[in-house]
């Protein structure tokens, strides 16, 4: 079967139809015109053509019914717009209304393949949840979002971001070597690199830097701060 | 000579500051070669000094241990804490690395409450300059309570200044005057314990008072102010919702950082995108900073041992040379024990001492190379992981890098690790590792008893039974003798900085100098004990007339094959072939008779001595490692099994008698050098020990 490309307006419709198809009032000129913010007169005309194209059984006045090839293709763009406005809502952390605007606009020139994979990475994150906690705070120190607040031993913030200390939580000695080395509560910190073998870390405090063991720095309670160094 | 001049009194200055300050090149600048490097009473912390004169004036310097702090939890900081309370320094120089004030000026807060009059080094600040950071130096001084002077101590400029300031400033005492603010809560509570304290004046009040509420034991303390501060301790902490320790501490970062913030231009918390970051992006890097420091150790090791081996051929060949003159020049028949003496006793023991020296120098070398430019925590950064599963720290590498080589170098090697568990561990297990002495004993045992197709495999596993020894003894030591949690990893990670020839050359030099001081004179001592052994009692009747034959025959062979004899006589009569026969109810379990013994008490002395002494006791006169005839000897008189054990017994007892003094002077005290000594005995017994009699059984079962 030759998959023909359909104008970005066209699935618009066919979109909208689908989803007012499964209202009990079924898909009207009236409603179709409110949700697609157009004139009635445009969409009896834009629906008399998709008739035309065999997507759509219409009559004037009636209600609007796909055809089994029009619903094929509703369902397909559809599907494409939930995807991407999952993605950007979940992974991409974005407001749903800046997610609905993007959606719409992407979902036509994006390649099945792309989409594919969109998919794959947002399921990824999703079914490893100590992953996607960590993108999500990495996220949070990005532009144009508040700091979450989210609060971790040393050894778990990604290197790159600055936390603050919250509490030196250790035996009496080795408190005393950190708080000398100027590791007390309300410093900003941050983990610089981890050594090749994967212990120990080095952390960036006070302008110098710091080397601990992770076992050492999972009792430094840190809370994560917006901005990379 | 100017005797009517009264020579003023010696005025005593301390050099006080972190660990990287640049504090010791200071020092250096300062003492130049007048120094005189020795050891505080009791502790391995080592005590740098120097007298000197500078206008005239005498001075003594005094390089205090490089601290972070001075609240006494570790020994280096109980040494800084009390020189600078004896009271006897006229003024103490904080030396302050200014591309790091606000770390720096954490130990201020500290020094500040000592009482003393305070004289501050700005060190690096040129540096700190090139970074972008501004320095107002009046208002430093006025903040800090003390003069400062800008310094740098790579090119010692500001050095002259500085001891210009620090004289100035002895001769008006008045202690600095700044102080750290702690709060109202917590300052109400000093004050309260500091009443308590009635013998003292205000400052040392003050000190003691804060030092209890930081949790210091203070035994001279009166039991009231001990239980004041204990209450105020248990009120503040559960109004602060954190340890006063803690609390005590950000009062002190409050003030570094307020300093900082004033003093300096650009904020205190900037980061340094610099040349360090980059070179760590290098030498750490997640793929390649392994390969790199692999190869580097690779540098070290050859520098060492490659480089330092013609120098040692020299100085064994100029030995060697001497001693046969005085043998050509000195005949045998003039006081022939002293010659005997001088040409197998001391010359063969001064060259046992300085064969070591060209290691030891290149050695330090590279070590001081490597600290000085900041690697050597990194080297304790990428091998942490793999160490401390042994129990030991990421600078235990290097000492064990270098015992392959040779064990005396690796024990001072272990100067690096400043816990003292740490060190004490590594220099106790070091000596497994199967040194190049050792590898003469293999060259010539194992040609002897196994076929070509098993030599590299059996080599291998003696070299990796040393290896795993060495992580069992550290694993076993670390769950008695020094139970508890290892030593923390809390290790600043320096800037990197290119190291001048000037301080590693003192370095080298120092190390050299006490190496043949300490180590030397003893290791000397005992060359001439062994000899004596060796010597004495003179076998004066032999079953058969050596002189005579040899005199009669004129065949030249049968003449050097009767002198062998005579010598093997001679020998198994002497005080170590007594104690060879001695043992020898000891070692039989292990596969070894009285020969063998023999040859295991004159490998104390050095580890290639033992396959000397095998061919003195088989009657085959001086032989080595590539000797033939020696090999089919052992092949007639013992079973592969016994050459094994012997291999076992010599890679796992202890290497040489220059290991234990070296032991004895790094660890100072003789108890861990003789355990050492013990311990090591007892291990190498009990594993041949298991080891021949498994074998036996195995062996006579199958047949």
């Amino acid at each position: 079967m030759k998959i023909e490309r359909l104008s970005a307006k066209v699935e618009d419709y066919l979109e909208t139809i689908l989803r007012l198809s499964e209202t009990p009032r079924g898909a009207r000129t009236g409603d179709i015109a409110a949700a697609l913010n157009v004139q009635p007169s445009t969409v009896s005309a834009a629906l008399k053509s998709l008739t035309e194209q065999g997507l759509l059984n219409y009559e004037p006045y009636g209600v609007a019914e796909l055809t089994p090839k029009g619903r094929h293709v509703a369902e397909e763009i559809a599907g494409r717009h939930v995807g991407l406005l999952r993605f950007f809502t979940d992974t991409l952390g974005l407001t749903p209304e800046e997610s609905e605007v993007t959606a719409c606009g992407m979902e036509h020139d994006v390649t099945p393949l792309v989409l594919d994979r969109i998919a794959l990475l947002g399921e990824f994150l999703r079914s490893h949840p100590e992953l996607n906690e960590k993108w999500r705070a990495v996220r949070s120190t990005a532009k144009g979002e508040r700091p979450p607040g989210v609060e971790s031993g040393l050894d778990e913030l990604p290197p790159g971001v600055r936390g603050v200390v919250l509490s030196v939580d250790v035996g009496a000695a080795l408190r005393k070597r950190l708080v000398e080395m100027g590791v007390t509560p309300g410093v900003l910190i941050a983990v610089e690199r981890v050594a090749p073998l994967g212990d120990p870390i080095a952390v960036e405090v006070r302008g110098y830097r710091l080397s601990m063991r992770k076992a050492e720095a999972a009792k430094i309670r840190v809370k994560w701060r917006p901005g990379l160094i | 000579m100017n005797k009517s001049q009264p020579q003023p009194r010696e005025l005593l200055i301390l050099l006080a500051g972190n660990p990287n300050s640049g504090k010791t090149s200071l020092y250096n600048w300062m003492a130049g070669a007048r120094q005189h490097v020795g050891n505080y009473p009791g502790v391995t912390v080592e005590k740098k000094s120097a007298h000197f004169q500078h206008e005239g004036q005498r001075i003594e310097l005094v390089d205090l241990p490089g601290v972070y702090s001075l609240l006494a939890a570790s020994p280096e900081e109980v040494i800084a804490r009390d020189e600078i309370l004896a009271g006897d320094a006229s003024v103490v120089i904080q030396v302050i690395d200014a591309t790091n004030l606000e770390r720096n000026l954490h130990l201020t807060a500290q020094l500040l409450e000592m009482g003393v009059p305070l004289v501050y080094a700005l060190n690096m600040s040129d540096e700190a300059e090139a970074n972008g950071l501004t320095f107002d130096l009046d208002l430093l001084a006025d903040l800090l309570g003390g003069p400062v002077v800008p310094t740098n101590g790579i090119t010692g400029a500001g050095v002259q200044d500085l001891l210009n300031v620090a004289l100035e400033r002895a001769a008006d005492p008045t202690p600095a005057h700044g102080r750290v603010p702690y709060g109202y809560d917590i300052e109400n509570a000093v004050r309260a314990v500091a009443q308590g304290f009635e013998g003292d004046d205000a400052v040392s009040a003050r000190r003691r008072a804060i030092a209890l509420l930081d949790g210091i034991p203070d035994p001279h303390a009166p039991p009231h102010a001990v239980s004041s501060a204990k209450r105020a301790m248990e009120r503040l902490e559960r109004r602060g919702g954190r340890p006063l320790d803690v609390q005590l501490a950000e009062a002190r970062y409050g003030f570094a950082l307020g300093v900082a913030t004033e003093a300096s231009r650009t904020p205190a918390h900037y980061v340094r995108r610099d040349r360090t970051m980059r070179l760590d992006s290098i030498f750490l890097h997640r793929i390649w900073g392994l390969p790199i420091f692999i190869g580097l150790m690779w540098i070290v090791f050859n520098l060492v041992f490659t480089l330092g081996d013609p120098p040692m051929r020299w100085i064994e060949s100029s030995l060697f040379w001497l001693r046969t003159n005085i043998m050509t020049v000195w005949p045998d028949t003039v006081a022939p024990l002293f010659r005997s003496l001088l040409v197998d006793g001391v010359i063969s023991g001064v060259g046992g001492v300085i064969s070591f020296l060209p290691n030891i120098l290149l050695l330090f070398l590279a070590i001081a190379f490597l600290e000085d430019s900041g690697y050597m925590a990194r080297v304790a950064f990428l091998m942490d992981r793999v160490m401390h599963k042994m129990g030991l720290h990421g600078k235990s590498f290097i000492p064990m890098l270098i015992g392959l080589g040779c064990t005396v170098p690796a024990i001072m090697a272990t100067r690096t690790l400043e816990n003292k568990r740490d060190r004490l561990t590594t220099i106790l297990v070091t000596p497994f590792v199967s040194c190049g002495a050792r590898l003469t004993i293999y060259a010539l045992l194992i040609p002897a008893f196994f076929a070509p197709r098993w030599r590299g495999w059996v080599l291998w596993g003696i070299y990796l039974t040393g290896i795993l020894t060495a992580v069992g003894v550290a694993r076993l030591l670390r769950g008695t003798l020094f139970r508890g949690d290892s030593a923390p990893f809390v290790m600043e990670l320096p800037p990197f900085r290119w190291p001048t020839w000037r301080s590693v050359g003192i370095h080298m030099w120092d190390r050299a100098w006490m190496y043949l001081q300490k180590a030397g004179t003893i290791i000397l001592a005992i060359s001439i004990l062994l000899w004596a052994l060796g010597s004495f009692p003179k076998r004066t009747e032999f079953t058969r007339d050596y002189a005579a034959e040899i005199a009669a025959t004129a065949d030249p062979e049968i003449a050097e094959e009767l002198a062998n004899l005579e010598q093997a006589e001679a020998l198994e009569y002497t005080a170590i072939g007594r104690i060879g026969k001695f043992l020898e109810p000891v070692i039989r379990p292990l596969g070894f008779d009285w020969r063998v013994g023999t040859a295991l008490v004159g490998a104390f002395a050095a580890k290639e001595v033992f396959v000397a002494q095998l061919g003195i006791v088989f009657s085959l006169g001086a032989a080595d490692e590539s000797s033939d005839s020696l090999r089919e000897t052992l092949q007639r008189e013992y079973t592969p099994l016994q050459g094994l054990a012997m291999m076992l017994f010599c890679l796992l007892s202890a290497p040489c008698m220059a290991t234990i003094v070296v032991t004895r002077r790094e660890t100072n005290s003789w108890g861990w050098a003789l355990g050492m000594l013990f311990g090591m005995t007892f291990i190498a017994w009990a594993c041949t020990f298991l080891v021949y009699q498994a074998g036996l059984f195995i062996l006579t079962g199958s047949i």
